[in-house]
């Protein structure tokens, strides 16, 4: 198999969860396919030295990338966090659904809504999880932090989006 | 459709990456050149400085300070 081949196996097996970090922490999947691109750039530089690791030591070097990454494109976009702060203030208008699928996808807004407004610990470790497709344990590793406090994360986020649903349900009947 | 359910048409909805976006980020970084860092033309002009100031320096015997 040659590198080119070899490269693709790493990075199939990883983009998902890089992007799904990404977007959780800059709310923009568009920027995070910028960062991913980014982090797997410098993978491809060191690959000679990632191919030899072991999945989950492949997994740990790329986060340890993405968060050093996420950290300078914080600093470049804190004014515009601001901004977005104050147009995700606006509430959610729901209108009245014609049908099941029309319902279907106001439950989608309303839970996207829901995450954008999620504190951001909670915000990166629901989209690791549901996009990313990470376990308690997997995102403990990728992001530094104990499995217990991922999981804590995961429950708070969780109960905010069923309240959120909830009081849509309410609304709705 | 519960939260799970929910979650999964968001994830598909707004996070997920549409195949050619994927495979494109795929070809640009894999057209770079593997294993060329950068930062050597850095630490080499970095060092061939340290180098040239080191041997412009007059040679004077340390005998102790006067």
């Amino acid at each position: 198999m040659d590198r080119g081949a070899e490269f693709r196996e790493l990075y199939d097996a990883h983009r998902t969860a890089v992007h799904a970090y990404f977007t959780g922490r800059t709310g923009d999947r568009w920027l995070a396919a910028d960062l991913m691109q980014e982090t797997f750039l410098r993978a491809w530089r060191r690959f000679p030295e990632l191919s030899g690791l072991a999945d989950d030591g492949q997994r740990a070097w790329l986060f340890t990338v993405a968060r050093n990454l996420s950290i300078d494109e914080h600093r470049h976009s804190r004014t515009r966090a601001a901004a977005d702060a104050v147009l995700r203030a606006e509430p959610v208008e729901v209108a009245a659904p014609a049908s099941a699928s029309v319902l279907a996808a106001e439950r989608v807004a309303v839970v996207a809504e829901t995450i954008k407004r999620l504190p951001e610990p909670q915000r990166v470790a629901l989209t690791l999880a549901a996009a990313g497709g990470l376990t308690s344990a997997e995102i403990a590793t990728a992001l530094g932090v104990p499995a217990g406090t991922v999981r804590y994360r995961l429950s708070l986020a969780r109960r905010t989006l069923a309240e959120a649903l909830s009081t849509y349900d309410d609304v709705e009947q | 459709m519960d939260l799970d359910d929910t979650l999964r048409a968001w994830a598909a909805q707004e996070v997920t990456l549409p195949t050619p976006i994927v495979d494109d980020v795929f070809r640009q970084v894999v057209a770079s050149s593997p294993g060329l860092d950068t930062r050597w033309w850095t630490r080499f002009s970095g060092r061939l400085a340290a180098n040239v100031v080191a041997s412009t320096r007059p040679r004077i015997p340390v005998t102790g300070v006067r």
